[in-house]
This record gives structure tokens, C-alpha cells and sequence, in this order.
């Protein structure tokens, strides 16, 4: 069940008003319920994998409970190393086996040695990156004794299943979600029309800006060989946009809806287009997975403890890392190992905390100094993400040399769609302004003249919303 | 509880406001804005005379030249063929014809494959889909063919939304500034050019058994007392299971075979589309072969 569709305009409100209903009895059947429904929510992308959804559970609640149980050091890293073991062989098998298998072919191949490994025919499950992630950190968590196990099997299911969080993130802590779970929720207004505001948000994130975006972006990447440098240019523009309001968008549906629920989840965006440096738009983009990697493997692996050697080294690691999870292709392996590189100036330099604030600050233009950083950052980001969305290694490549022959023929060129390519521009410098005028609020529709705002990004959703066809929000194949 | 559900019945309420007036105001500008499409090119005859009108798809589209058959015969001829037809989208042509009063002296009307073929013209809907309301035709059309025809019907400006590449606001804004496209050129000749290597073509071996559709057709020719004559236009000579055509001619009344008409490959732009060249040759072939020749006759 997808965020924007049909089914999910019936879906929450029912799920809501049943849910509130519940309130007045007991906490543990409003939990009861809400994990119902996130499972049905989950079965109804396919029912087979909530199976696997439900034996992950299962095993970090057990292996969590064991290793707190465990009277020595053996048995408790016993346990631990079970868990991480078996999650990370799920997450092994259905997102990276077939990767492993075919480089490995290709590596034979390049030695002259013909093979044909077997490799595996399956669909990857839908968020199983984002629940494996949830499931480890709870385990590590309870291994380094930073928190207790959960002994109510329905809460801690909830807590990796919650319906809001379980296809795309954003990636809870154990500490942070748990509580609210195990807490009596009271109905507030305010916080409710929070909550709708920014499902509100994003939904004109993912129906305007990520879905028109990707109408020209898809056109423009695959048919790369046609497109002169300023069309290569403007879709590589496209697909960071495209990104960004199908993530974020995403990600403010789903912090909106649990505000409905009366439950607050981690913030995943803020802003990062606004970042005047690398570092800054890693602490702004993904938020909960760049803080996931620095808590649960910078740290660990030393962080920025010891010499330069071994700080450049961790953040090659995360990066890296952050890249495979992402998928299991070379392009996002490339795509990581190229944020690591631009990190790596600002490492050296010791620059990586400058930029903590929010960008000119209670004013309105940024200095000159800022909008070159801000752009410069834009523009590399922009360069990596041609990696993310390219097929393969070779795509890209040659979409980035088709750029640099500066073939400027045609000019703005026709699509098959009947759109000159520069048409959306317009759209995304509107975007912009309404995102800068906001970017010390958590979203735009905070702050005065609230209802006019609704009215006005109601009417812009239906005016330039992209409702032909419902798309996949990008981040569910990961 | 009260006040929040109180408050986003009030913004639901306001949404549907708001797509009222979407609906009202897009709806007021594609029924007067000057042709930017094919259809509604079509809707602006209403109460003219012609001699001859052409239905079917593409093949009609790109193969007919009106220009042509009015210098070389004097007869006022307008091509309706649309992209992607299926016998479907040909009867509600056929109706509208009726309905805008629009009329043909004879009709020709291009059948082959599709005769074979179910649904509709997507192309052909997003064009018809403004009028959708506009007459008991139409709005069958969308009955018959379109699952998301309560939506289109009942729901609005979701007609609009569902088409959004196609009728959104940049449209609105071309049609209100009057932006001239080629649909109203050549009296609805579409010309198609240069030459495709591939020229292949598998036509299907059998009829349907039955075709409701087609039995409509000719229901409504005969109870209009229609001049209808069916023709088949030209297929590349690769064409496979050309044997059907030979089928069709048994079932098809008044039928033209004009299935291996053209010989020369560089006069197609593909296997079963004709290039401007080969619509210029082939609409003296009809001319020739069709409407002299009747007309000497009568």
C-alpha cells in the first residue's frame, strides 16, 4: 500500500478513528491494534514476506532477552553474534547474494575462466533494509547495555513494524520510539494538525516536485545518447530533486501520520539543499541512517578517535557502507566512495563541524560566500547522484562525458512527452523559494496564515500534481 | 477530537470547492479554445457538408490526403482518422458525426487488424475526455471503455488529474493564449515521415467469431441509411498472414482491398503506416480506383 494511493485514504482514517476509539480501554489493545494494521498494511504489498517480517521480530526479541538473561560474557555475545548473524544473512541472501555471485562471475571472466554460479530468482522483500536496521540496533543496544530488553512481545513488535516507519524509514532507535509505545497516548489537536500539515507537505513533495521530476528525469537518463549536454545537465538536476521530494516527501507522510497516532519519529531531512558543505548536507539528508552508521559502525571502528589514517579510513567504511545498503549495484557502491571522497577535504582540514546552524539565520539573502557554498555543494551532490540513478557504472560514465562535450545543439530540447526541458525549472525555483523563506521551520506550512497555506498547496497538488500513473516511492527497493 | 474532525471535513470540503471550479474552469476552456487536438479540430465542424469522410486509425490518419481528392476531384473531404482507433473509437466517430450534425455524403471507413482488436484509443480519450459530458455518445464511449469511468464521470477534475500529462495547466495556458498546433492543417492529414528498415508485419490468422462492435456498425449504418464503404488500406509486402485480409473481405460488406496496393518499400515510414510519399501516391490510387470510378458510375 503505497502512501499516495487510494487505498491509503481509506486505510488511515479508518485505522485512526478505530485506533482513538480504543483509547479509552487499555493501552496494550491500542498497540494490539496498531501492529494489526501495520501488518496489514505490510501484507497488502505481499502477504508472503510478513513472514520474514514477523521471524525477524521474533529472533531479536528473543536473542535480546537471552542475551540479557545470560549469566556470562560467552553465552551473551553467543547471542549477539546469532542475531546479527542471522540478520544480516537475511538481509545477505535477498538483497546481495545475486550481487556477490555475478561479480564474482565477472571477475572469473576477467581471468578467462568461463562459470555459472547459481543465483537466486527472488523479489526483495520491501523495507527489509530498514527493519533489519531497526532489529540490530535494539540488539546492539542491549549488548553494549544501553538499554533493557523489551519483554512485551506486541510492543517490541510495534516498534520494528509500526505501519508509518516500516517500509522507508525513518530508522527508529530503540530509545527513542519504545517509550512512546509503552506510554498512554493522549489525543492532542495541535499535534494531530501537525500531523496533517506535513503529511499535507509531503505529499506535494512526492506529487509535484519527486513525480514531475521524474516524468523528465526517466526520459532524459534513458535516452542519454540523444540529449545534448544541457538536457544531461537538467535531468541529472531533475533526479536530485526527484530524490529528494520522493524521500523526504516519504518521510513527512510518514512523521505526519504517526503525530496522528500521537507518536513522534526521528526527523529525516532538513533541508539539505541548503548545505553550505558535505559534512552539512550528510547531517541534513537521511538523517536517520547517517546517525544509524555513525552510532552503530563510525563509533565502533574507532570514529575520529586515533590518527587522520584511521579517521579517513572510518569515513571511507560508512560511506562505503552506506552506499551498499543503499543497493546492490557498483553505482551505489561508486555513489558512496564519491561523498567519501568530497568528505575527505573537509577531514583533512579538520572543517567538518563548520557548518552546524541553520544557513543566514533570521535573514533573508545568504552572502555571496554561501550561495557559492551552497551551490558547489549542490553541484558535487548532484554529480554523485548521477551514479544513483544510472543503471550501471558505464550509463553514467558516459552520461557524465556526454555532459562535458558541451553539445549545446538543439538548444532546450523537445521530449517525447511534449515538454521542453527546461519547463520544469520554473516548478523547482518556486519549490526552492517556498523551502528557503521555511528553512528555520520544520516545514512550510508551520508558522501564521496556516489554513491559506493548505488551501494554496491543496490547489497546487491538483493543479501540477502527477497523478497519471501512482509511482513507487524510490526508497522501497531499498 | 471534535475540532479536528471538524477541521479537516472543512479542508475536505474545500478541496472538493477547489475541484469544482478546476473542473468547471478547464472544462469552459478546452470547449472554447481554438482546436489544439485532433477531436476537438473535430467538434468545430459541427453543421458542416462534406463529401467524403474517412474513419479508422493511424492508417486513415497518414495515408489520406484530402487536399488532394478535393484538386483532383472537387470533392470536400475531411480525414477523421485517429491514432491508435479501434473499432470502438470508429463507431463513436461514427455517432458523433450524427450527433454534431456533421455530414458525409459517403463514408469510407479503414478496417483490417482491428477488427480483431478490443478497447480503445488512449490517445483518442485524453482528447475526448473535456466533453465527456457534452453528449449521450461520449459519455457511453467512456461507459463501454474505461474502467475509471465513475471517477471521470462523477468525481471532479479527476478527469483532468488522471490525464495530467496530457490536459493539465500548461495545456490550459496554451489554449487560453491561442497557441496554434497543426490539427486544424490539411483538413485532419497527418503526414509521416522518411522510411524504418524494419517492415515486417504479422497480421492475426482468424476473424473473431463475433464482433459486437462491428455488428453495431453496420446496424447503425443500415438503420441511418449510411453511403458506408469499407476499405483496407496498404501493408508492406513482408506482411505475414496476409491471407486475412482475403477473411475479412467474406465478412465486410462494400470492401476495398487495397491490402497490397503499394508495393514499393520506400513509400512506407513502417510496415503499416504510409509516408507522405506514399499517402500522396495512394490517395490517387483511391481516387482512381474508388472515386471516379463510382462516381462515373452514378
Amino acid at each position: 500500500m503505497l502512501f499516495n494511493s487510494i487505498s491509503y485514504l481509506f486505510f488511515l482514517p479508518i485505522v485512526f478513528a478505530i485506533y482513538w476509539m480504543l483509547n479509552a480501554r487499555k493501552l496494550k489493545w491500542q498497540n494490539l491494534f496498531l501492529l494489526t494494521a501495520s501488518y496489514f498494511f505490510y501484507a497488502c504489498w505481499d502477504w508472503r514476506f510478513l513472514f520474514l517480517l514477523m521471524f525477524s521480530t521474533g529472533l531479536d526479541y528473543f536473542t535480546g532477552i537471552k542475551m540479557f538473561e545470560a549469566k556470562s560474557v560467552k553465552l551473551k555475545k553467543f547471542w549477539f553474534f546469532a542475531s546479527i548473524f542471522i540478520n544480516v544473512g537475511f538481509l545477505g541472501v535477498f538483497k546481495y547474494y545475486n550481487f556477490f555471485i555475478e561479480s564474482f562471475e565477472d571477475l572469473l571472466t576477467n581471468f578467462g575462466v568461463t562459470s555459472h554460479f547459481w543465483t537466486l530468482k527472488i523479489i526483495l522483500p520491501v523495507g527489509i533494509s530498514f527493519y533489519t536496521f531497526h532489529g540490530l540496533s535494539y540488539v546492539i543496544d542491549i549488548y553494549y547495555n544501553r538499554i533493557k530488553p523489551e519483554k512485551n512481545i506486541v510492543d517490541y513488535s510495534l516498534f520494528v513494524s509500526y505501519f508509518p516507519l516500516l517500509v522507508a524509514g525513518p530508522i527508529e532507535r530503540a530509545t527513542h520510539l519504545l517509550p512512546q509505545i509503552k506510554k498512554k497516548r493522549v489525543f492532542n489537536y495541535e499535534n494531530a494538525m501537525e500531523g496533517f500539515y506535513q503529511i499535507l507537505w509531503g505529499l506535494f513533495k512526492k506529487l509535484v516536485i519527486a513525480d514531475s521530476c521524474a516524468v523528465y528525469a526517466n526520459e532524459i537518463f534513458d535516452n542519454h545518447q540523444s540529449m545534448n549536454s544541457i538536457s544531461l545537465l537538467l535531468g541529472a538536476v531533475y533526479f536530485s530533486f526527484q530524490i529528494y521530494g520522493d524521500f523526504s516527501g516519504y518521510s513527512d507522510i510518514a512523521l505526519g501520520t504517526s503525530k496522528l497516532f500521537g507518536i513522534d519519529l526521528l526527523r529525516n531531512f532538513n533541508y539539505p539543499y541548503f548545505s553550505r558543505d558535505i559534512a552539512e548536507f550528510w547531517r541534513r539528508w537521511h538523517i536517520s541512517l547517517s546517525t544509524w552508521f555513525r552510532d552503530y559502525l563510525y563509533i565502533p571502528l574507532g570514529g575520529s578517535k586515533g590518527g587522520m589514517t584511521t579517521k579517513i579510513r572510518n569515513t571511507f567504511i560508512i560511506f562505503l557502507v552506506s552506499g551498499f545498503w543503499h543497493g546492490a549495484n557498483w553505482t551505489f557502491i561508486i555513489w558512496g566512495f564519491l561523498n567519501a571522497l568530497f568528505f575527505l577535504p573537509l577531514l583533512i582540514t579538520n572543517n567538518n563541524r563548520n557548518n552546524i546552524s541553520i544557513v543566514a539565520e533570521g535573514k533573508m539573502f545568504p552572502t555571496i560566500k554561501e550561495f557559492f557554498s551552497i551551490l558547489l555543494t549542490f553541484t558535487i551532490t548532484t554529480f554523485a547522484w548521477i551514479f544513483f540513478r544510472s543503471n550501471t557504472v558505464s550509463q553514467a560514465i558516459e552520461f557524465i562525458k556526454n555532459i562535458f562535450k558541451f553539445n549545446v545543439n538543439g538548444g532546450f530540447q523537445y521530449l517525447t512527452f511534449d515538454r521542453y526541458t527546461i519547463e520544469l525549472v520554473f516548478l523547482l525555483l518556486l519549490f526552492l523559494f517556498i523551502e528557503w523563506i521555511s528553512r528555520e521551520r520544520v516545514h512550510p506550512v508551520f508558522g501564521k496564515f496556516k489554513s491559506l497555506k493548505v488551501i494554496a498547496i491543496i490547489t497546487m497538488i491538483l493543479i501540477f500534481g502527477v497523478f497519471s500513473e501512482a509511482k513507487e516511492f524510490i526508497y522501497f527497493q531499498f | 477530537m471534535k475540532k479536528f474532525i471538524v477541521t479537516i471535513l472543512s479542508y475536505l470540503m474545500a478541496t472538493f470547492l477547489i475541484m469544482f471550479a478546476l473542473d468547471f474552469g478547464y472544462t469552459k476552456v478546452y470547449e472554447n479554445a481554438k482546436p489544439r487536438t485532433k477531436f476537438q479540430y473535430f467538434r468545430s465542424l459541427k453543421n458542416k457538408q462534406f463529401d467524403c469522410v474517412f474513419l479508422g486509425s493511424s492508417r486513415v490518419e497518414n495515408g489520406i490526403i484530402p487536399t488532394i481528392i478535393k484538386e483532383k476531384t472537387g470533392l470536400e473531404t475531411l480525414n477523421m482518422g485517429f491514432q491508435a482507433s479501434k473499432l470502438n473509437d470508429i463507431y463513436t466517430i461514427l455517432q458523433l458525426l450524427k450527433e454534431y450534425n456533421i455530414q458525409g455524403k459517403r463514408i469510407f471507413i479503414q478496417i483490417d487488424y482491428i477488427y480483431n482488436l478490443k478497447g480503445n484509443s488512449k490517445i483518442l480519450q485524453y482528447q475526448m475526455i473535456p466533453f465527456i459530458n457534452e453528449n449521450e455518445v461520449l459519455n457511453k464511449h467512456f461507459k463501454n471503455n474505461s474502467e475509471d469511468y465513475f471517477g471521470y464521470n462523477y468525481v471532479p477534475f479527476y478527469r483532468y488529474s488522471r490525464n495530467d500529462l496530457k490536459l493539465n495547466f500548461r495545456e490550459i495556458l496554451l489554449s487560453i493564449a491561442k497557441k496554434k498546433t497543426n490539427a486544424m492543417e490539411g483538413n485532419g492529414y497527418a503526414p509521416k515521415y522518411g522510411t524504418s528498415k524494419n517492415h515486417r508485419l504479422t497480421l492475426p490468422t482468424e476473424l473473431e467469431k463475433e464482433n459486437v462492435v462491428f455488428d453495431s456498425i453496420i446496424k447503425y449504418i443500415e438503420k441511418n441509411k449510411i453511403n458506408a464503404t469499407f476499405y483496407c488500406a496498404p501493408f508492406c509486402y513482408h506482411g505475414k498472414n496476409m491471407e486475412f485480409i482475403a477473411k475479412l473481405k467474406n465478412k465486410v460488406p462494400n470492401f476495398y482491398d487495397f491490402s497490397r496496393a503499394v508495393s514499393d518499400e520506400k513509400l512506407f515510414q513502417n510496415s503499416n503506416h504510409l509516408n507522405h510519399d506514399g499517402a500522396i501516391y495512394f490517395t490517387n490510387i483511391f481516387i482512381d480506383q474508388v472515386l471516379l470510378k463510382n462516381n462515373i458510375e452514378e
